[in-house]
């Protein structure tokens, strides 16, 4: 702490529970502040003055965190841009399936895909396919972002399989999903789901989702490159605020 | 250097730097008098007008400041003398 100790002196504030209270006091007036028009004014301020209030908050957040916590920290929010939808994928399957009757053998399913996907041994012939009902089911149990994240990796998982044109009514695999994710959601009972059925009010297929939310191209043509990359550059933070939840309430986060 | 102040609650603060992250905008002000006096806004852009909105939470609080210590933290291993 020899450095924060240092630093006490460009500061003018000599105890570690003054800065303490001035962080406690700058998050209680950051927090939930009403909105206000930005009306501001360009002054000339000596850049060594503004370097010592940038420091004081440095410190203030050394002071909370510890002087190595900073560094830990650090790393953390380094690490947090390093999480792709995949991994926030996982977290979700983990707290769907984490439950003894959506375990196999033990073994938890790591993605709604593979839960989803049926194996059909027949005549010395292995088929796969999707069941798209069951897959619309476990995805209605989630909302927000652990839905958008969800339906982005069984987007991404099904591959060139996506647009195969094996679904209900000669839909594709993608379309099939969405096509109960509607049905569903906007049904009273088990499945209904209020945040689904006003994502997907009046879409029937993947296109109409990216236009709807705006995951479009240069051209405006619907993209599904520019959804994965959406979800990629928020995967940290989503995935941060998924495992608390999953800590906090166990296998529900509907 | 020429800086951005605004009048905030009837106090000036001085938007000492801006933080672009996922999406939003994190701006870091400091009271022009009271250097121990710190809040931190987002900035939204809406009908043609610049707005300061509140954070969301404790955690966005800690992190936003964790974005700022991160950016500045060559300031913490320089023991401030930074020029």
């Amino acid at each position: 702490m020899d450095r924060v100790v240092n630093l006490h002196s460009i500061m003018d504030v000599n105890d570690n529970e003054a800065l303490l209270k001035m962080v406690e006091r700058a998050q209680d007036n950051s927090v939930g502040a009403k909105k206000t028009v930005r009306n501001s004014k360009r002054f000339y301020v000596d850049i060594k003055e503004l370097k010592k209030l940038m420091v004081v908050i440095t410190v203030s957040c050394a002071l909370t965190l510890g002087v190595v916590g900073v560094v830990q920290v650090s790393q953390a929010v380094q690490d947090l841009d390093k999480v792709k939808t995949e991994d926030v994928s996982e977290e979700i399957a983990s707290m769907l399936y984490s439950s003894s009757e959506e375990s196999l053998h033990g073994a938890y399913y790591s993605s709604i895909l593979g839960k989803n996907t049926v194996h059909n041994r027949n005549n010395d012939q292995d088929v796969y396919y999707y069941n798209h009902d069951g897959i619309a089911k476990d995805l209605l149990k989630l909302e927000g972002d652990a839905f958008d994240y969800a339906f982005c990796s069984v987007c991404t998982d099904m591959g060139k399989n996506i647009n195969n044109l094996v679904g209900v009514g000669g839909r594709s695999n993608i379309d099939s999903v969405i096509f109960y994710l509607s049905l569903y959601s906007s049904i009273n009972g088990k499945e209904f789901n209020n945040y689904v059925k006003n994502a997907f009010d009046g879409v029937e297929s993947l296109n109409d989702y990216l236009v709807l939310n705006n995951y479009v191209d240069r051209n405006g043509e619907p993209s599904f490159d520019a959804f994965k990359k959406y979800c990629d550059e928020r995967a940290g933070e989503v995935l941060a605020s998924i495992s608390e939840k999953n800590d906090s309430k166990g296998a529900s986060i509907a | 250097m020429n800086v951005d102040v605004s009048v905030i609650d009837n106090k000036s603060y001085i938007e000492i730097d801006k933080i672009v992250k996922n999406g939003k905008t994190y701006v870091y002000l400091v009271n022009s008098i009271d250097k121990t006096d710190f809040i931190i806004r987002k900035l939204l852009a809406e009908n043609g007008e610049i707005y300061y909105v509140g954070l969301d939470s404790k955690k966005e609080f800690d992190l936003a400041l964790m974005y700022f210590t991160k950016k500045h933290e060559g300031v913490l291993s320089e023991n401030g003398k930074e020029e």
